[in-house]
């Protein structure tokens, strides 16, 4: 945990939410909260009728039917609700201000760094039961940097974060203005281009060092940079090549001045626009190391890959059009194809992620939910697909993406079952603080009210 | 693959005892489960077709044999193990897969920069099973993909045998990524004269670059080697006169001294350091390494003679001066597009390079722009002439435009090219023009099983392809084949 | 193939013969003269052997059967005589003059009048075996025009125009739709026609074309690019008792049943060797419903042999040969009202034909000679550098 809830901090919170929000004030979380009488989708495991959720310093304690509630506790009576885990988009640039930078390898670049915490999407994050955010850069380039997993509370980017940015933004597919030969031509030499950085970096050191020592030099370059790896030093590295390392070493070591530094290994969001880019994805990343860290994004047709996405047993991301249609140029008949279903079929480990915004239904993680579940996919499996398994790719199935004791306590109460569209969020939990509730939703509120013809603020 | 050597013993084991319900049992309990494996296993007969060879030869009422993906047995006798599944093909042609020379099939595209390093086979979408078919259904098996951007260098070409679904073997059905270097020479539209310069002036000056860039390295390597040698030498140097001055100054302490002994050395220079420092000045100065250019490397491979170059060049005087060019650097040259080839024929023969013509038929009225000179009877001229004519369906205009290969072949037969080498020229020579004569090209036992059973000549009116085999694998069938028919 | 030698010599003799020959047609024609292949392409379509065909006055006058003794012989061994090919849908000597888009409905426009006979287009056409091409006014209009059926060469090897009172052309391609005048929709352009056909059959002037047509008397070539505009003109069929023709290749599939026996016959094409697949079954999907098909070239925006290149596209994707070859030769003639005169070998109808070295639909075969009216007016020259290019 890198941040702790202070009492300042939550102040803090909530001013911001009353403020900027128009959500429900992020109150200082009381040490235990209960959630009474509601039925618990854990996710994990088989739903629970009237079961209790304690909460203790913002991770859940214990979940289950016959749940004590300490006498101390702050009880929220969710009798007829549904008690659901924070949802988790995984893959979106959106709370950055722009999603891609101009130049086309860029791995130095860290979301933390265009995150912007006043940004409305988060708080329809918050309305529409998302907890957790993975913010990275898009899709339009060839190497776009770190994201972070942020919830959508919190007034600076650090109060925000729940966990550092351990991937970066890969594209397959080319990004405008390339062809496909330049995007691959461009990520092999980006990597060709590290190796020559190292041997010189080593080079230099070894040169560094001897100087320091007083000596001469005694060996040519090239043996002179095989003595310097060892010399190099974590600040030695630049910024533009230190991701670049992790990237592709995972845990690199290198020698400095108090001992050996670890460098944390970065895993990849490889975004594969077509089928055929998914076999490109798992050259680079197999060729580079990072093959194991690494998550497919997939785009629309990538489904006809079925069989190296089998073979490469990855995890992916779901374009956020769930049904890809094409047309036969020669009978001009439409084949639609479910793709959530090609995937599960193949036994991939798989998230869903919302539509874009101008799409009412679709920009719910439960609407997606919902189709899979429409078009055959077991509900269990469905409902994963928005809560734990996104947890999984991110390495934070420990922390997120169901209700299960040691986890935090992200929480969405529901007025009926998520995956019926006339249940809406009513209250979100963040870590046991109460988030949102939707009685104080003002914008919501203003929104749904026969006033609608007052000027609507701008969404972003 | 490990479960089909035990499938091959079962069987013969009870066809031995002549227990033919057991048999039957055991294949039809194998056939569900390793079906594609036997596939690959059980060989395949065609007979009794009219099987022509590629390199010129006709076999009548022959057979061909092939299993686990290559031709084992070509002929007018050739042996059929009673296992093989036979295909009685009487009156039907066998040919060997047709090679397109110069195809953009299912290649999704967009030009861009200048480079020489992308490679086509990363621009092919193997999911494009439309277009695939289209091509098997036309009979061509393997095409040539170029890398071009509009003008300049554009990246290295890749020769791919086609399947309509890729397998887990798909890198198998890359023959090669890097068949050749690509480029394109001379004025686009309306461009004036000048563009058709500086277009060919932009490759010289590439080309140029590029063995400067390995001059640099050489130079670089040579100073390397003589400042190492130099370092050796003062190493030694410095060896002797601390040896000198150790026998002058016997040690002070016995074993302590070599724990003193860094101090020491640290002392020493300094006592003499100006005259030293001067020296090494002089002498020992690092040679600055050239920076790495990826690009140039790729071209010294043409240099080098390692790689091929393809050119796009359509008017005489770009074709002039790419052959200047070639000739400069010593490429090995191929030319391709070529519309204008013809009025330069006697050039092309005497430097032996190749053509593929690729450009669309041209049509009666006069079209400014590259494809002015075009003329139907321009292979039958170059051929005249000494030159190796190579055929290719060029850039398709739409992804359901099929290579119509055969049909142009058959054209250029009309308009004068020589009827027996027309075949040979989009099947053995394509091989040998792409480098893989040794895999694809001919129906020769050793060779990959690419075999197409046509109902009549390929070049014959109302020919069509009835099967098509890719690797052994049958990846095309015109009874199965919905959207070729109008039902 | 091993007629190949002989034919360039008998060639050479033809090319002597043909220098010589337009001086003295005039003296000649009575005498008669034989063409004498090895095979003919019959009105049926098909290849018949015993390639004899006597021609007087230059008019066709036996098919097979002996040489007459007292006849002029030109002899091509292992030959096929095919009628000249007919290109339906072409604008050669008038490319890019026959486009007016003032007015949407311009029946008194007429495309001979656009004809230029000195282009040199018309020569590589004959070159090719195109004898006989209606000169079409475009698609960018509603009534577009009079065809003209014109001649790459006449018997005296200059090109002529055969009839100007060739079929209407009619079009309700989306490049009718204009902007800046009407129509601009289909459904205002049927509104529109509708409404010209109702006030054509009000008047019965006999020189309005469109009162002609629009009696069914007169031919209407339509050019229909989808199904939609195919079931369209169907329905002004039906409504008006009209003859039409209809251009169409895409919805073949689709609409062949609903065209079958309601039209005189359809054009497809141009095709060529890019051409998809849905395309290229356009023509065997009509053949099939018992359509007559025939095949359009394109010239001269499409190459000279572009008639034989549709021709065999079409065969490889289901058209059968015979009605591949009737495609480029009877079907046209009929197509454009002139059936009963060329189009067919067969007593009777003008001797235009072409001798190839092989079956015309084999791309591989050549143009040993052209006749236009019995007259030969084309020879190939020996080297291939003087191909067929003017």
């Amino acid at each position: 945990m890198l941040y702790t809830r202070l009492g300042n901090v939550a102040c803090l919170l909530a001013i911001f939410g009353s403020m900027a929000a128009g959500a429900v004030a992020a109150c200082p979380p009381p040490d235990k909260v209960a959630l009474t009488g509601g039925r618990i989708i854990p996710v994990s495991g088989a739903p629970i009728e009237q079961g209790t959720v304690l909460i203790e310093r913002g991770k859940i304690v214990a979940v289950g039917k016959d749940v004590e509630v300490p006498y101390d506790a702050r009880v929220f009576d969710v009798s007829g609700k549904v008690v659901f885990p924070g949802m988790i988009n995984v893959h979106t640039w959106r709370g950055m201000d722009i999603p891609n930078e101009n130049r086309p390898v860029t791995p130095h670049l860290d979301a933390r760094d265009a995150l912007d915490p006043s940004q409305l999407f988060f708080e329809d994050c918050l309305r529409l039961g998302t907890t957790g955010v993975h913010v990275i850069p898009a899709n339009n380039t060839v190497i776009g940097g770190v994201g972070r997993v942020v919830r959508p509370i919190g007034m600076t980017v650090a109060e925000m974060t729940i966990a550092e940015g351990a991937f970066l933004k890969i594209s397959a597919t080319p990004r405008r203005g390339h062809d496909r030969m330049l995007q691959m031509a461009m990520l092999r030499e980006t990597f060709l281009e590290l190796d020559d950085y190292l041997a010189k970096l080593a080079e230099k050191r070894y040169e560094e060092k001897l100087k320091e020592d007083e000596k001469e030099i005694e060996v040519g370059p090239a043996e002179a940079r095989k003595r310097g790896r060892e010399l190099i030093r974590a600040e030695d590295i630049d910024d533009q090549h230190r991701n670049l390392l992790r990237l592709r070493g995972g845990q690199v070591r290198v020698e400095g001045e108090d001992g050996p530094t670890l460098f944390k290994p970065l895993g990849a969001f490889v975004y594969c626009g077509n089928a055929m880019d998914v076999a490109l994805a798992v050259k680079v990343a197999n060729d580079n190391g990072f093959f194991a860290r690494t998550v497919l994004v997939l785009g629309g047709d990538c489904y006809k890959a079925v069989r190296e996405l089998k073979q490469a047993a990855r995890p992916v991301v779901l374009p956020s059009q769930l049904t890809h249609r094409e047309t036969n140029p020669l009978t001009g008949e439409v084949r639609e194809t479910f793709v959530p279903k090609e995937i599960f079929e193949a036994g991939l480990l798989f998230a869903l992620v919302p539509g874009p915004d101008d799409s009412y239904a679709e920009r719910m993680l439960t609407y997606q939910a919902a189709q899979c579940v429409r078009h055959g996919i077991p509900r269990d499996e469905a409902l994963r697909a928005i809560t734990l398994n996104p947890a999984k790719m991110l390495g934070l199935e420990k922390r997120l993406g169901s209700i299960e004791p040691g986890k935090d306590a992200h929480l969405v109460i529901f007025s009926g079952d998520p995956l019926d569209f006339t249940s809406v969020v009513e209250k979100v939990f963040i870590d046991g603080i109460l988030a949102y509730e939707r009685e104080k939703d003002v914008r919501l509120q203003r929104l749904l009210s026969s006033e609608a013809d007052q000027p609507q603020e701008k969404a972003e | 693959m490990t479960n089909s050597p035990s499938c091959v013993s079962a069987v013969s084991q009870s066809s031995g005892r002549n227990r033919i319900p057991l048999l039957l049992q055991v294949l039809g309990c194998w056939l569900v489960a390793v079906s594609p494996l036997l596939a690959q296993v059980r060989p395949v007969a065609i007979q009794e077709a009219t099987i022509l060879t590629g390199d010129g030869r006709t076999i009548e009422r022959g057979t061909v044999v092939f299993q686990g993906g290559k031709i084992s047995a070509v002929g007018r006798k050739a042996e059929v193990s009673f296992m093989a599944k036979k295909i009685q093909a009487a009156g039907k042609y066998v040919t060997p897969g047709l090679i397109d020379a110069h195809s953009t099939l299912a290649l999704r595209f967009a030009p861009a920069g200048d480079q020489a390093t992308a490679k086509a086979v990363d621009g092919f979408d193997r999911y494009a099973e439309d277009e695939i078919r289209a091509a098997l259904r036309e009979g061509v098996t393997a095409i040539y993909v170029p890398s071009r951007s509009a003008s300049g260098i554009g990246g290295l070409g890749a020769v791919i045998r086609l399947q309509p679904r890729p397998g887990d073997d798909w890198e198998e059905f890359v023959l090669t990524d890097e068949a050749a270097l690509c480029a394109a020479v001379g004025a686009q539209g309306s461009q004036g004269p000048l563009a058709r310069v500086k277009a060919a002036e932009a490759l010289r000056q590439r080309f140029r670059a590029a063995k400067e860039y390995r001059q640099a390295w050489e130079d670089y390597e040579e100073d390397l080697e003589e400042y190492e040698k130099k370092l050796v030498e003062r190493a030694k140097k410095k060896a002797q006169e601390k040896k000198a001055e150790e026998k002058k100054q016997p040690s002070k302490k016995g074993t302590g001294g070599k724990k003193n002994a860094p101090s020491r050395d640290r002392q020493k220079p300094d006592q003499d350091k100006p005259r030293k420092k001067d020296e090494k000045k002089e002498e020992l100065k690092k040679p600055t390494e050239p920076k790495k250019d990826r690009n140039a490397e790729v071209l010294l491979r043409v240099i080098d003679g390692e790689l091929r170059l393809r050119v796009e060049a359509h008017h005489p005087a770009d074709i002039l001066n790419v052959l200047q060019i070639a000739e400069e650097f010593n490429a090995a040259l191929i030319l391709e597009g070529a519309t204008g080839a013809h009025l330069v024929a006697d050039r092309l023969a005497e430097l032996e390079v190749p053509v593929v013509l690729s450009a669309p038929p041209a049509p009666v009225v006069y079209v400014p722009g590259a494809g002015r000179h075009a003329r139907p009877d321009a292979a039958a001229i170059l051929r005249e002439a000494g030159v190796d004519v190579y055929f290719g369906s060029g850039v398709l205009p739409s992804p359901t435009a099929p290579p119509q290969l055969a049909l142009r072949v058959a054209r250029a037969v009309g308009h004068g090219f020589d009827a027996d080498a027309a075949l040979e020229t989009i099947t053995f020579k394509a091989a040998g023009l792409l480098g893989v004569e040794k895999e694809i090209g001919r129906v020769k036992r050793g060779l990959r099983a690419d075999l197409v059973i046509w109902s009549d000549h390929p070049f014959a009116p109302g020919a069509t392809v009835e099967r098509v085999f890719v690797g052994g694998r049958e990846v095309y069938h015109a009874d199965s084949d919905k959207e070729g028919r109008d039902e | 193939m091993n007629c190949s030698l002989v034919g360039h010599s008998k060639v050479l003799v033809g090319l002597l013969a043909a220098a010589l020959l337009p001086a003295v047609t005039g003296a000649q024609t009575s005498a008669g003269r034989v063409v004498h292949a090895a095979a003919y392409v019959g009105a049926d379509g098909k290849i018949h052997t015993g390639g004899v065909v006597v021609v007087e006055n230059g008019v066709i006058t036996q098919v097979a059967g002996d040489v007459p003794s007292d006849a002029r012989v030109d002899a091509y061994p292992g030959g096929v005589v095919c009628p000249g090919l007919i290109d339906c849908a072409a604008s050669l000597g008038a490319y890019g003059n026959l486009s007016e888009r003032q007015n949407a409905i311009q029946p008194r426009v007429n495309a001979r009048d656009a004809f230029d006979r000195f282009s040199r287009q018309l020569r590589a056409a004959l070159a090719a075996g195109v004898t006989t091409f209606a000169l079409a006014p475009d698609d960018q209009n509603l009534v577009g025009g009079r065809i003209a059926v014109c001649q790459t060469a006449g018997p005296d090897g200059k090109p002529r125009i055969l009839t100007e009172a060739g079929p209407l052309k009619l079009s309700i391609a989306p490049e009718s739709f204009k902007q800046d005048r009407e129509p601009t929709s289909r459904a205002g352009a049927i509104g529109l026609l509708r409404e010209t056909i109702e006030a054509a059959r009000r008047d019965a002037s006999e020189d309005n074309p469109l009162a002609a047509f629009a009696a069914g008397r007169l031919t209407g070539i339509f050019t229909t690019p989808s199904g939609a505009d195919v079931l369209a003109a169907l329905r002004l069929k039906a409504d008006y008792g009209l003859r039409l023709v209809l251009v169409h290749t895409r919805d073949a599939r689709l609409v062949a049943e609903q065209v079958a026996g309601q039209v005189t016959g359809v054009i497809v094409g141009p095709l060529d060797l890019a051409t998809g697949r849905r395309e290229a079954l356009a023509a065997g999907v009509f053949e099939r419903h018992a359509v007559p098909v025939a095949l359009a070239g394109g010239l001269p925006a499409r190459p000279a042999d572009s008639l034989r290149i549709a021709a065999a596209v079409a065969a490889r994707a289901g058209l059968t040969p015979e009605a591949a070859r009737r495609a480029i030769t009877a079907v046209p003639a009929d197509l454009l009202g002139m059936g009963d005169r060329i189009g067919k070998i067969q007593k009777g109808h003008q001797a235009d034909l072409v001798v190839f070295s092989g079956d015309p639909l084999d791309l591989r075969s050549r143009v040993l000679a052209v006749y236009v009216a019995g007259q030969r007016v084309y020879v190939p020259g020996l080297k291939a550098s003087e191909g067929d290019r003017p």
